[in-house]
């Protein structure tokens, strides 16, 4: 049996099979080394017996039961579903986008998708601008629903982490 | 209520029932400051976590597992981040106490274990052991604490601590190699 100080551990700790504990007790009869590492064990195991067992305060429940009403228990903040802020920061990045390319659309060639998009109904009645500002619009809605249930979980989780 | 099963009394403690409170208290209140004094080597810190343990199980009652949980792992578990965290918090310095310290400061709280004559003797070995466990490292005064004064097994230190076994083994061997040297060496030379 080679020597193992991790089934040693179990033995002295009572933790061993009835099987590995026997095979164990063959090996140490055998084994210098091994029975060093026993009696080292159980000297130390005796010398940290001496420590003697400490007892808290006695009226220690009694103060944990005052300081509770005192306490507010930590209560997470609940992220709503949907959040404002996170859509107005999308829409106006969109926004400011979309300004952008509104005043320099003379200058970069937008005409031939500008030709495709003036059949498209919607463009007759809100405008090429109006058109993409609800292009951004829907996108940024849709990207901050799609964030929120993670978000939610992810304050939950962490509001009440110990 | 005092023969009900831990998560028979956790049941109730979720109900905010007080008396159930308290027989877990007293069930393990021992234990945990046992362990959270031998981690942090003062008594004044243990008796504040203590307490500050077992309002975060009031407060968390919700939190237990009571399916599959194992309420002795999961008090540690809390005990001990709350150990680690104040520790980290606070970076306490450990200080020897010296004997005249250890006289002046003890409170015979229960008259019972009032040491016997070699009350000196017995002095300097409890400050040697302690002093002796104020040096290791962390990780290793925990396992060594969690071993073999709180008695669980590794399995349930794995748990814990979120470490596997073989680790935890691997330290407590090395920590009791470490707490040999600071203990008496000349008293451990021939063995290992």
């Amino acid at each position: 049996m080679q020597h193992n100080k991790n089934s040693l551990l179990k033995l002295f700790y009572q933790e061993a099979s009835p099987q590995e504990a026997s095979e164990l007790q063959k090996h140490l009869t055998d084994c210098t080394e091994c029975q060093k590492y026993m009696q080292f064990l159980n000297r130390m195991g005796m010398t940290l017996d001496k420590l003697p067992e400490e007892r808290p305060l006695s009226n220690t429940f009694e103060r944990i039961m005052e300081n509770i009403p005192e306490r507010q228990p930590r209560t997470a903040f609940v992220q709503p579903a949907i959040s404002a802020a996170p859509f107005f920061k999308i829409a106006f990045s969109m926004g400011l986008i979309v300004l952008l390319i509104y005043f320099a659309q003379s200058k970069i060639s937008l005409l031939p998708i500008w030709d495709s998009l003036q059949e498209f109904w919607l463009i007759d009645a809100i405008g090429g601008f109006g058109f993409m500002m609800l292009i951004f619009f829907t996108v940024g809605t849709f990207i901050t629903l799609s964030l929120s249930p993670i978000l939610y979980f992810d304050m939950h989780r962490k509001a009440l982490r110990l | 209520m005092e023969k009900s099963s831990d998560k028979e009394l956790m049941n109730l403690v979720l109900k905010k029932n007080s008396r159930a409170f308290k027989v877990l208290y007293q069930r393990y209140e021992l234990a945990i400051f046992n362990f959270i004094f031998r981690y942090t080597s003062s008594r004044e810190i243990a008796q504040d976590l203590l307490q500050e343990t077992f309002t975060r199980v009031w407060f968390a009652a919700h939190l237990f597992d009571y399916e599959g949980g194992n309420f002795r792992g999961w008090l540690y578990t809390i005990a001990l981040n709350t150990t680690r965290n104040e520790m980290s918090k606070k970076r306490y310095t450990y200080q020897y106490l010296d004997v005249a310290e250890i006289k002046g400061k003890q409170e015979p709280v229960h008259p019972e274990t009032e040491r016997p004559d070699s009350k000196m003797e017995n002095l300097d070995l409890k400050e040697k052991i302690e002093q002796a466990l104020e040096k290791l490292k962390p990780h290793f005064r925990e396992i060594i604490v969690l071993k073999h004064f709180q008695q669980l097994k590794f399995k349930e230190i794995a748990e814990i601590t979120k470490t596997p076994e073989s680790t935890l083994k691997a330290r407590f061997h090395r920590g009791i190699e470490q707490l040999r040297k600071h203990l008496d060496p000349k008293e451990f030379s021939d063995a290992a």
